[in-house]
This record gives structure tokens, C-alpha cells and sequence, in this order.
């Protein structure tokens, strides 16, 4: 099969038929038969041939499959009006024109023009109604799966803001998408994704705003995908077959549950790419900064949320160093240590069997054991094994002489840092790498943590997403937008868009925005 | 990190091996090693050898009580050993010391008086070169010996290392100077090379750890000790004492002595040299701002006309001080005020001539003191309860 | 000779860290020769640097899109433009080694002196030869992180270390004449004229103008860092006490007093410099990787870097036997006079020999190319 191109327009005209794919027979009891025969023994398709337009009239014949659809509606608003058509005239040329315009009461309907159209049309739970003597289907939309509610993302609570998050359904997705970016320029192209899966991928932007090189980059690697791939699952399949960098640890693509977030990225000229069964969006190009940054932080004032990203910053540190800085510090460079705090720290360590850098691997690979524990646990069961995990690591350990309690100190805080990182995937990389570093600094202290910190700024500054340098604004540095970015000025003052992701429009709004009194001689408003 | 081909990963684990494998020579844990606090400097018992004295603290080591549990406090030991230069005596010293002697977070080095007379230029240098050495370590003379005042103190004091480093700090305010090694060298290189030191005792009494004084040195040598009020002077010419220097002014009021004690505050001083006809000549002035904390005898002087009276008793105090210790310097012959750097500083030229006989001429040489201050504060109550003399 | 295209403040970023080691090296030798004159001698080599680099800049290429090479090429024939282009690459492949012995010295004499010298040159071989391979666009982009890294230790040195300086130190000035300082300062502008080395990648920058201000700008800067340590270091231990230290920057930053906790963090400190003198390495790997594969006329320099890097290891351990030999070398030996045969004396050559074959233009004889159309 070729692989499709992508659908561009939602309005259903009749299209020219397309190329390639067998035409549809003008038998009813033809096509019945194909169809049947394609997908064999399954108990859930089934076909129903209406007669429309009196005794002689028109044959219509009706396949759906019943899993997928609503069987009220389809009797509202599909068989109900085929039967009240009554005697009315309908002939083999016109009865496409007929059932769309004036008989079915449903309110999308689409044409498929050959066997193949009919296959995927069913498969995505629609009704196929197939006049007899013509070379198309009239599709009507009644499907209906199981689906969640609109609930609060639980991984990307916020405190005050919106609190919708995307669920299963690609259609419920654009819907609140759409809700927040009510303009005609907003675009969304789909793809259907995957061989066997046939999975609806939809690329969101907004035109004149986001660049067009970008887009059109992001469209290609969509459509190099295509069928090639048996099927795609969950919308991380995605990120691995499109992102710039594969080998990378980092994340150059960014997901998200929230839609104001979405809807703020697109505004900021992203794009944003939904897959249908997946409640996580993808947004790109990204840096390396906004995976500290969190929904919530526009819900807080300009300063607090300076605040909070200092703290996140700092805890990044604390998560990927404290462990080293704790080895280099006890096992290498003694004399920077304030004398008292050496002291109790010696005391702690005497008769620990393990060299320093020993008890950090292995308390630190205790705590991800517990951690990995915990996640995949029941609720219920959970807080047993962080009792277990209290009880052996915190107390039984130090009190053994296993274990100096400094260690569980610098564990805990490494711990607790590690969780501030808003996005969830870069938090587990974060905590991944911590190892290499502790293993560098194992060996030759302090110039181990700096060796590896070079490899990684080394390794952080070649990435790229989608063109735009994944360390911007730091590196290269724009002082503009670190204002805008990372320290969050307030709304009146944040400029244009950021210039390292090639908006096309890199105005954002007029200047002037900061509220004031008027002045004297001035107009006082409406206030 | 990199995308790498199968070789090159190959590479990087033979190089990563070969790293561990030869594993990792700087690193010592901080269980293996003994932190020295204190350094004693004496003179060995052969001439030009060294006795080292080094003050070791094994944490939790030896003071396991009988529940077993191993005690909470660290213990010291105090260990001495000869040798012909200061490395070789610590040499000896690790060998009867079962963990790795750790210099790097030394707080002080003590210098016994009787080396510290013969000259300590040979301790010097390996303390300038070894990288554990920090130039920011206190640095002080014992009395007598290093060795007989750590082990006398080492009964009172459990990290004596940390007290001293302390007790520089309590020395400074109350009127000693206290010298980091860093600057400590400086000096001693310097034109005039005069440099002082805090003197560290024992008190027979009650065995307390004690300042009684400043050791003036001229190049490597100890040519004196200053005492207390000698050492005030030398900390207010030096502009060094740190808030909280206090100081007894005395004065006659109406035929009835008065004592007052100062707190000095803000004190800034310098060091004013000129050439007059080729004669050197130097003004020590010193400006600092006090409080009458303390009356003893006299009556209301906080009035707008007797103000000046508690002034000059602040200012004389202050004078008398710093004259006591000039005189000291010029009969020692101890250019402790670093006149000589500022002469060389101001008239390199003419420096040049004086260099060479730069001890006498300072000990001739005229220094004016000048001294100037306001009085800020007196307190809370206005004048004595009692006068003395009188209905007492 | 890659895809690429740098800012004004990352060409920036790359020279001054390139040259911070130079900096920090030489005010020893400084302080021997100049005396308590020794910041006058910084401020002399500032001026200077700024001078020396003008003219390197009037000697590069009069297009903007031209690589030196090419120009070297242009102007001086086919056959001494090769000739020249060898010894630029000879002396990148120098200067690189003595960087890395620069950090070799650094780490062990402050951070790990058990650690044989080696290891410690692979260490930070490694991820030099990755970083040079990954392109001018990676290392810019490293620089300004670690810039700003540098620039916070630095200031946290200023800060903690400002109390304790006595600027009597600075007296007595100029008291032997203009000659001491003058001398003292060589080292320095040596040092400070690698900055110039910026316009082997001009044209990865946007235009001639920002190339100029980069360059200049990095010198400028460079000059300040060495001013101000110079100041420093002579106002905490007196021109006497510079003389002694072998490193003094080391000596500076372990004088660093804040506190109680911060005072001994002299390792950090140095960590944050051990980073910009990583950069300069790589700056330095790189173009005698971009060298090498234009003078094996081909595109790719990528598979150059890891040769390079290690020629410049063994060169540093080759050329020089110890610290000592080092300090002696930089601060008062030939290591000013080899610098600035290729930072000062040919760029002055080029700019005789362009304005030789511009004249000859003008009177009718064949200049090389185009270059009768260049523009002072």
C-alpha cells in the first residue's frame, strides 16, 4: 500500500477519486461480498440493505461495524430518515446528491471512492452506505468508543489555572485545542500513522505564525513514518522515529498533558503533533530550559515564579552533583570542609566498611530500587515498601554502621531535588546521570565532576531541536529571551518571540501593555 | 554519549578500563586519615634540627566507652618527633601513626620562643611549598616551647587546634594582633621586615589557654616580646584590633582621679612618612570613634562642655598605648609598624640609602603619634552613683 | 570550512577564554622584571594586546568570506602560502600543547598531585578532541556556558579578596623608569595577541564589522582580566610576594576569604578556570584540525581532531620537562618572542607584502587576484 498523503481539507465535496486503491463495484451484494471477504470471520461487522424510495426503489445497502459505533444515533440519524424517505422519487444518478442533501440527518458526512477507503472507514467506526449503481460510498459519522472524561492531568498538577487535561480521543484533544485558539489560522493536518494501527496523528500550527521551514521539516519526518511501521501505540513512538538527536539522553521534543500549554507553545510559534490514543501532546522545537518550566509558573506572580525556577535550577545541580560533590569532597579534597563539620563527618564514617564513593552507588541505587518499587506498585501497597525502605535504608543501615548517616542525608536531598523537575521523563535522565558522574568523580574527585560536567555541557550545547539550539537562550546567548524564558518577566513585558524558533511573525503584542494611571492631561478611561 | 561506531565504543571501554584499573592515587577516604589542627615548631635537642609537634585528631577513635558504642568525641593525640628538616620530623611522626596525616585543615602553626629566637627561617619554606598549607592558617608563638604548651593545654582542650583558631579571633578584639601565615611571610620580606605575632600560654593558675603578648620579629627572629598594653599600641598603629577593644583612660578632675574604660569603635590608622633634609620621619595617626562604657570617680561629663574631657581621656589612652609600643619597637630595634615599606613605597630613591642601616636609624628616628576621635555614646545613665572620696 | 554561523558574543567568548591561562601565567614574570611597577606593566600589555591585535586585523582578508588560509595563500604565492600554513599549524599545535600542559600544571599542583601528569592530560584530551570534532558552532556554544561559570568565580574572587588588599602595594610606581614595566609586559601581549586568532573563523561570522568588534572587544577584556588579577595579586602580596609563587594565580585564589565555608573552596575557583583554558584547547584543536584538511585539500576536518589532540598531548609532555621550566619559559624565556613571530612580525609581512603587490598593481604589473580591489 502507498503510503497516504496527508488529508489537508476536512470539507466534504466530492473529491476526484484517488489514485490507486481498487473502485468500488456498482453492486450492492459485490461490495458486501468484498468486504466480507476481507475481514473474514469477525462477528462485529455487519451489513443491513435498505430500500429507499418505495417498493422499486433504490437498494442501499449499509456496513458498519458494531463495536465501534453508536447504534442510536445510527437509527436517528442515518436508517430513520433512509426509511421515512418514503415513495418519494430517487434514481442510480442522483442518489448520492439525494441522501447527502435531503435524506440523512447526520452531520459529518464523507465520500470513499474505493474498496480501500470503505475498509478504513468502517474500521474507524463510521457507517458506509452504498447506493446501489454507483461508484461511491456516502460515509456518515456515528462512531462512538469508550471514553474518559476531560479530568485534572495528574502528573501535571498546578495549584490555580486551568485544570483540563487531554484525554484518549484525538476529536475531544482538538476540541480543547481549539476551544483556547479560535482562529482560522490555526491548522491541523492529519496523518494516519502505522500499517495495522492506522492511527490518526494530527500536526497543529498556526499559520503565520510558526516558521514554515520548521513545519514542513516536522511534516516530512511525520510522512517518512507513514506505513513503514507496524503501529504506534503511544505518542513516545513518535518522538523516537522524528526527533533530530536518537542516541541522545535528552528529550528535544517536548509533551505535555495540559492544553493551555499546547495552546501556548503553538503561540509561540511550535507546532504541536496529537496521537489519537494518547493523552499526551508533543510540542517542538523545545529547549532545554522549558523542561523545568511548568504550567503553573504563569499562574504565579513574575517574581515568585523567578523564585521557583531558581529553586528548580538549583535543584537540578543538587540532583546531578550532590552525590559527586559529597564523594570528591569526603574521598579527595578534605580540606575544603569546614573543620567542625569534617569532624562529625569522619565520626559518621568510622567503621563504615564501604569507601564513600561504594555507599553512594549503593545507596543511591537503593533509593531508585525503592522508587521503582513504589511506581509500579498498587496505591495500597506502596507505603509498605516505603516503610521498608525508612526502616532498612534510613535506620537500620546507620545504626548497623553500614551506612553513615551523612549519606542518607545527601541521598534524601538528591531524592527530593530530583522530583521538583516538572517534566517526568527528563527527571528520570536527570537521575540516570547522576551515576556516570558519581563513577568520574569516584575516580579522580572534584576534576571528575568537572570532566563530566564538560562532557555534558558539551553533549547539551550540540543538540538541536528541529534546527533551534536546544541550549537557547543561554547558548547561544540572547538576553531578550532569557528575560522572556527562563526569568519570566511579567506579560506586559515579555517583547517579541523568541527569535531561535524562526517565528514568522515575531510580533507579539503592542507595547504600552503595563498598567498604569493615567497621566495628567490624558484621558482617564473608563475608570 | 556520542553516537559511536562499535570500535570507537570499544575504544572508551579500554580507556574507561584502564582508568579503573589503575585506579585512583589521590583518593583517600577521610577514615583514613588523621587531621592535624596543630603544628608546634621547636628547636631539636641537636643543633639545627627541628622537633615537630603536631597535634592529631582521630575522630571517634579511641574513646570507646564500655557500653562499646564508640564515643562521640574525638580524641587528640599529641605526638613529637626530631628530624633535620620540618617534612623529615613529620616523616617520623607517621610512623607511629597508623593513618595518613592530614595537613590540610590545619588551624594554626605554633612556634616555640626558643626557635623562634634561633630563627625560623628553616621551618619556613616547606610550609610555603606544600600545597596543604593554606597562607589564610593562624600562625603564633608558644612560650617556651610549642611542645610543653600544646601537651600542657591538650588535657583542657580537646581540639586545641580549633580553641587557638578561636582565641586568635578573641585576641584581636581585645587588643592583640593576630597575624595570618600569608601576611605573616610578607612582612618578614618586606623593607623594614617587622612583623609580629600572637604569644600563646598556658596559665599557671587555673590552665587556662591564655594571649599574654606580642612577639616582634625581625626577619627570622624573635627579638621580643610586646606586653599587654605594648601589644594594644601595636594593634592600634597597625590599624588591626578588630570592634570591642576597650581601653582604661585615666584623667584628674578636681583633684579626684577618674578612670573611664572605652569601647573603641571603627578604628582606622596609618602610617604618614616624609623626608625632612634626608631624615626620615614618620607619624603613626590612628582615628577611631568610642563609647564610655565604664565610670569610675568624677561626675556628669555627659555634658556639651565637659564632652571633651572624656575625649581626651579616650585619646590619651590611645597615645600612651601606641607610645609604649614605639618605644619598645625602637629599643628592640623592630620596625613592628612597617615604616620601612612605606618609606620605600614613597621615596624608593632615597630608601635605597637608608636600607642599609635601616634598623638603627629607625631606632633614632622621630615618630610623631597623632591621634584624633570623637565620642559617640556614654550609655545609659548619666554619671557614677557614688564619687569616690566622698559620701562612699 | 563546516556549516556553521557564530554571534559576535560567542567569537567573544571563545577568544577571552582561550586566553585566560596566558593571563594567569605570566604576572609572575611581571612582577620579576617590573617590581612594584608590575601594574603599570599589565596596563601597558592591555594597551599593547589592543595594538598588536589592530594589526592583525589589518592584515586579514579583504572578503569577508575568505579563510586565512586561503588568503596566506593568495598573498603570498601558491608555494610560501603552503610554507605558512605549515607553521601556523605548527604553532596551533604549540600553543595547544602548552594549554594543555597549562592545565596539566594547574590540576596538579592545586587539585591532584598524586595523579600522574598523564592521566590527567587524557582527561581532559578527551573531551577536548570530542568537542573540537563536534564544530565551531559546539564550542561557542560551550564557551558562553562556561563564561558565565568563569565569570561568577571570578567575581566571588574580586569579592572575597578585595578587603584584603593594601593598594600601598602599588607604590612605589615607575620608580626605574618605563623600561622594567615595558619589558615585563611582553609575555603578556604575547598572550594576549593569541586573541587574533579569531580571524580564522570570521567568516563564519555575519560581517567584517562584527568580526572587528569581536576580536577587539575579546582583547579588550582579556587586557582587563589581566589588569585586574595583576592588581590583585600585587596588592595582596606585594611585588615581592608574586615573585616567589610559582603560579600566582593560585596563591589568589586560595587567599580567597568569605567566610568560614567559602574560604576554601580555592578548588572550585580553579574549576571554573580549568574550564575557559579547556575551550581555548579545543579552539586551538580545531583549527589545526581546519589546517591540517586545508592543507590536505579536502572539506572534512572531523577526522583530523583526534590526531591532533593527540600530537598536542604528547607535545606537552615532549616539549617541556617541568612546572618550573614552564614558568620560566613563559614568564621571561622565548615564549613571548615565538608568539609574536606569528602573532606581530607576519602579520606585519602580509600587510607590507598586500600593499607590495598593490602597488604593482596600480603600475601595471599582475597582482595576486583580485586584490587590487581591496579596501584599507
Amino acid at each position: 500500500m502507498p503510503p497516504r498523503r496527508p488529508r489537508r481539507s476536512k470539507e466534504a465535496t466530492a473529491p476526484p477519486p484517488k489514485p490507486g486503491g481498487s473502485p468500488i463495484p456498482l453492486d450492492n451484494d459485490e461490495l458486501k461480498r468484498i468486504i466480507l471477504d476481507t475481514f473474514g470471520e469477525t462477528d462485529v461487522l455487519h451489513s443491513r440493505t435498505v430500500r429507499v424510495g418505495g417498493e422499486r426503489g433504490l437498494r442501499v445497502l449499509a456496513i458498519y461495524d458494531c463495536s465501534l459505533f453508536n447504534a442510536a444515533e445510527a437509527a436517528k440519524t442515518v436508517f430513520e430518515p433512509l426509511i421515512a424517505y418514503g415513495d418519494r422519487p430517487i434514481t442510480r444518478t442522483n442518489a448520492i446528491e439525494v441522501l447527502k442533501e435531503r435524506v440523512l440527518t447526520n452531520a459529518v458526512i464523507d465520500f470513499a471512492d474505493t474498496i480501500e477507503g470503505v475498509i478504513e472507514k468502517i474500521l474507524s467506526g463510521r457507517v458506509v452506505l452504498h447506493p446501489e449503481g454507483s461508484r461511491q460510498a456516502l460515509v456518515c459519522d456515528v462512531s462512538q468508543t469508550p471514553m474518559r472524561s476531560v479530568e485534572e492531568p495528574e502528573t501535571e498538577g498546578i495549584a490555580r489555572g486551568p485544570r483540563e487535561g487531554f484525554v484518549e480521543q484525538i476529536e475531544a484533544n482538538l476540541a480543547l485545542l481549539r476551544r483556547r485558539l479560535r482562529t482560522p489560522h490555526l491548522r491541523t493536518e492529519s496523518f494516519t500513522v502505522g500499517k495495522y494501527t492506522q492511527t490518526r496523528v494530527v500536526l497543529t500550527y498556526i499559520e503565520g505564525v510558526a516558521s514554515e521551514t520548521v513545519v514542513a521539516e516536522a511534516r516530512s519526518r511525520l510522512e517518512r513514518i507513514g506505513v513503514n511501521i507496524d503501529g504506534l501505540l503511544v505518542s513516545e513512538t513518535v518522538v523516537e522515529l522524528i526527533e533530530d538527536h536518537p542516541f541522545s539522553l535528552f528529550p528535544t521534543i517536548n509533551t505535555t498533558e495540559r492544553p493551555e500549554r499546547v495552546a501556548a507553545a503553538l503561540l509561540e510559534g511550535r507546532f504541536a503533533i496529537f496521537v489519537e490514543g494518547t493523552p499526551f501532546a508533543l510540542f517542538a522545537p523545545t529547549y532545554f530550559a522549558e523542561f523545568f518550566t511548568s504550567s503553573a509558573d504563569h499562574t504565579e506572580r513574575s517574581i515568585t515564579t523567578l523564585m521557583l525556577r531558581t529553586v528548580r535550577l538549583l535543584s537540578l545541580f543538587i540532583t546531578l552533583f550532590l552525590p559527586s560533590i559529597y564523594v570528591a569532597l569526603v574521598s579527595f579534597h578534605h580540606e575544603a570542609i569546614p573543620t567542625i563539620l569534617l569532624l562529625s563527618i569522619a565520626l559518621g564514617r568510622e567503621g563504615v566498611p564501604f569507601p564513600p564513593a561504594g555507599e553512594a552507588f549503593l545507596m543511591e541505587g537503593a533509593f531508585e530500587v525503592l522508587r521503582e518499587a513504589g511506581l509500579r506498585l498498587p496505591k495500597t501497597l506502596s507505603n509498605a515498601v516505603s516503610i521498608v525502605g525508612v526502616l532498612v535504608i534510613g535506620q537500620a543501615a546507620v545504626a548497623a554502621k553500614v551506612i553513615s548517616p551523612i549519606m542518607i542525608i545527601i541521598v534524601g536531598l538528591t531524592a527530593v531535588a530530583s522530583f521538583t523537575t516538572p517534566n517526568f521523563g527528563t527527571a528520570n535522565v536527570l537521575r540516570f546521570l547522576r551515576f556516570p558522574i558519581l563513577f568520574l568523580t569516584a575516580l579522580f574527585g572534584a576534576i571528575g565532576m568537572l570532566i563530566s560536567f564538560i562532557l555534558l555541557v558539551t553533549h547539551l550545547v550540540s543538540l538541536r531541536s528541529f534546527g533551534v539550539p536546544y541550549m537557547a537562550p543561554l547558548a547561544p546567548f540572547r538576553y531578550n529571551e532569557i528575560k522572556k524564558g527562563l526569568w519570566r518577566r511579567p506579560v506586559w513585558d515579555r517583547g517579541p518571540r523568541p527569535a531561535t524558533l524562526f517565528a514568522q511573525d515575531t510580533d507579539r503584542q503592542e507595547g504600552g501593555l503595563m498598567p498604569r494611571p493615567p497621566r495628567e492631561g490624558e484621558d482617564g478611561g473608563k475608570g | 554519549m556520542m553516537p559511536a561506531s562499535g570500535q570507537r565504543r570499544l575504544l572508551c571501554t579500554l580507556l574507561l578500563a584502564a582508568f579503573v584499573a589503575t585506579g585512583c592515587w589521590d583518593r583517600v577516604s577521610v577514615d583514613e586519615v588523621v587531621i592535624v589542627l596543630t603544628l608546634g615548631l621547636d628547636a631539636g635537642s641537636e643543633p639545627d634540627t627541628f622537633k615537630v609537634t603536631l597535634e592529631m585528631v582521630n575522630p571517634g577513635g579511641s574513646t570507646s566507652t564500655e557500653t562499646g558504642e564508640v564515643g562521640s568525641l574525638p580524641s587528640a593525640v599529641i605526638i613529637s618527633r626530631e628530624g633535620r628538616t620540618v617534612l623529615e620530623a613529620i616523616q617520623a611522626i607517621q610512623r607511629s601513626v597508623d593513618r595518613t596525616i592530614f595537613l590540610g585543615q590545619l588551624q594554626i602553626v605554633l612556634y616555640g620562643e626558643e626557635l623562634a629566637r634561633q630563627g625560623i627561617a628553616g621551618t619556613l619554606d616547606h610550609l610555603q611549598r606544600h600545597g596543604q598549607f593554606r597562607r589564610t592558617m593562624n600562625i603564633g608563638v608558644a612560650r617556651e616551647s610549642a611542645e610543653s604548651v600544646m601537651r600542657s593545654l591538650s588535657e583542657t582542650f580537646i581540639t586545641l587546634g580549633l580553641s587557638l583558631d578561636a582565641l586568635t579571633i578573641q585576641a584581636q578584639r581585645t587588643g592583640f594582633v593576630a597575624t595570618l601565615f600569608g601576611d605573616f611571610i610578607q612582612y618578614l620580606v618586606e623593607p623594614g621586615s617587622g612583623a609580629v605575632l600572637p604569644v600563646f600560654d598556658s596559665n599557671e593558675a587555673d590552665g587556662s589557654l591564655t594571649v599574654v603578648g606580642t612577639a616582634a620579629f625581625h626577619a627570622d627572629r624573635l627579638v621580643g616580646i610586646f606586653n599587654t598594653e605594648e601589644s594594644t599600641g601595636v594593634a592600634l598603629a597597625l590599624g588591626v584590633s578588630g570592634p570591642g577593644l576597650v581601653l582604661v583612660g585615666e584623667a584628674d578632675w578636681e583633684g579626684e582621679q577618674v578612670l573611664a574604660s572605652f569601647g573603641l569603635r571603627r578604628i582606622r590608622s596609618k602610617v604618614d612618612v616624609r623626608l625632612e633634609d634626608g631624615e626620615p620621619k614618620a607619624a603613626i595617626e590612628v582615628r577611631f570613634e568610642g563609647v564610655l562604657a565604664e565610670q569610675i570617680g568624677g561626675g556628669n561629663f555627659t555634658t556639651e562642655r565637659d564632652w571633651s574631657i572624656l575625649e581626651s581621656m579616650q585619646e590619651q589612652a590611645v597615645v600612651n598605648a601606641i607610645r609604649a609600643a614605639v618605644e619598645k619597637a625602637q629599643e628592640w630595634k623592630v620596625d613592628v609598624f612597617r615604616i620601612g615599606s612605606r618609606l620605600e613605597q614613597r621615596f624608593p630613591h632615597a630608601w635605597k640609602q637608608l636600607e642599609e642601616n635601616w634598623r638603627d636609624t629607625f631606632a633614632e628616628m622621630e615618630i610623631e603619634v597623632r591621634v584624633e576621635s570623637h565620642l559617640l555614646e556614654t550609655g545609659l545613665i548619666k554619671e557614677p552613683l557614688f564619687r569616690k572620696g566622698r559620701d562612699g | 570550512m563546516e556549516k556553521a554561523k557564530i554571534s559576535t558574543g560567542g567569537l567573544i567568548s571563545i577568544l577571552w577564554a582561550s586566553h585566560i591561562l596566558g593571563t594567569i601565567f605570566p604576572i609572575a614574570g611581571m612582577a620579576a622584571i617590573a617590581k612594584s611597577s608590575a601594574w603599570v606593566s599589565s596596563l601597558i600589555a592591555a594597551a599593547l594586546g589592543l595594538l598588536v591585535v589592530w594589526v592583525w586585523l589589518a592584515a586579514r582578508p579583504a572578503d569577508h568570506q575568505t579563510f586565512m588560509a586561503d588568503w596566506l595563500c593568495r598573498i603570498c604565492g601558491p608555494f610560501f602560502g603552503v610554507a605558512v600554513n605549515v607553521l601556523y599549524l605548527l604553532f596551533f599545535l604549540v600553543m595547544c600543547g602548552i594549554t594543555m600542559r597549562h592545565i596539566m600544571e594547574l590540576v596538579s599542583t592545586a587539585v591532584l598531585p598524586k595523579t600522574p601528569n598523564v592521566v590527567i592530560l587524557v582527561l581532559f584530551a578527551v573531551p577536548g578532541g570530542i568537542a573540537a570534532r563536534l564544530g565551531i558552532e559546539v564550542i561557542t556554544r560551550s564557551a558562553q556556558v562556561y563564561i558565565g561559570f568563569s565569570l561568577i568565580s571570578f567575581l566571588i574572587l574580586v569579592v572575597g579578596i578585595s578587603p584584603y588588599i593594601h593598594l600601598e602595594n602599588l607604590l612605589p610606581v615607575l620608580n626605574e623608569g618605563l623600561r622594567p614595566p615595558l619589558v615585563g609586559a611582553v609575555p603578556s601581549v604575547a598572550s594576549l595577541s593569541l586573541t587574533g586568532l579569531g580571524i580564522w573563523v570570521a567568516p563564519y561570522l555575519d560581517d567584517r564589522r562584527s568580526m572587528e568588534r569581536a576580536v577587539l572587544t575579546a582583547t579588550a577584556i582579556a587586557g582587563l582580566a589581566v589588569v585586574v588579577l595583576t592588581v590583585i595579586a600585587q596588592g595582596l602580596f606585594s611585588y615581592r610576594g608574586m615573585d616567589e609563587m610559582l603560579i600566582p594565580a593560585i596563591s589568589v585564589a586560595r587567599s580567597v576569604r568569605l567566610g568560614r565555608i567559602l574560604e576554601r573552596l580555592d578548588a572550585m575557583m580553579l574549576g571554573a578556570w580549568l574550564l575557559v583554558a579547556f575551550l581555548g584547547k579545543t579552539y586551538l584543536i580545531y583549527l589545526a584540525a581546519n589546517q591540517i584538511a586545508w592543507l590536505g585539500r579536502t572539506r572534512h576536518y572531523r577526522p583530523f581532531t583526534f590526531p591532533v589532540t593527540v600530537i598536542a598531548a604528547t607535545m606537552a609532555m615532549v616539549l617541556i620537562r617541568s612546572d618550573a621550566e614552564l614558568a620560566e619559559w613563559v614568564n621571561t624565556g622565548s615564549f613571548a618572542g615565538y608568539v609574536l613571530a606569528h602573532t606581530f612580525v607576519v602579520p606585519l609581512l602580509l600587510i607590507g607584502v598586500g600593499y607590495f603587490h598593490r602597488r604593482r598593481a596600480r603600475t601595471g604589473g599582475a597582482g595576486p587576484g583580485k586584490e587590487g580591489e581591496r579596501v584599507p
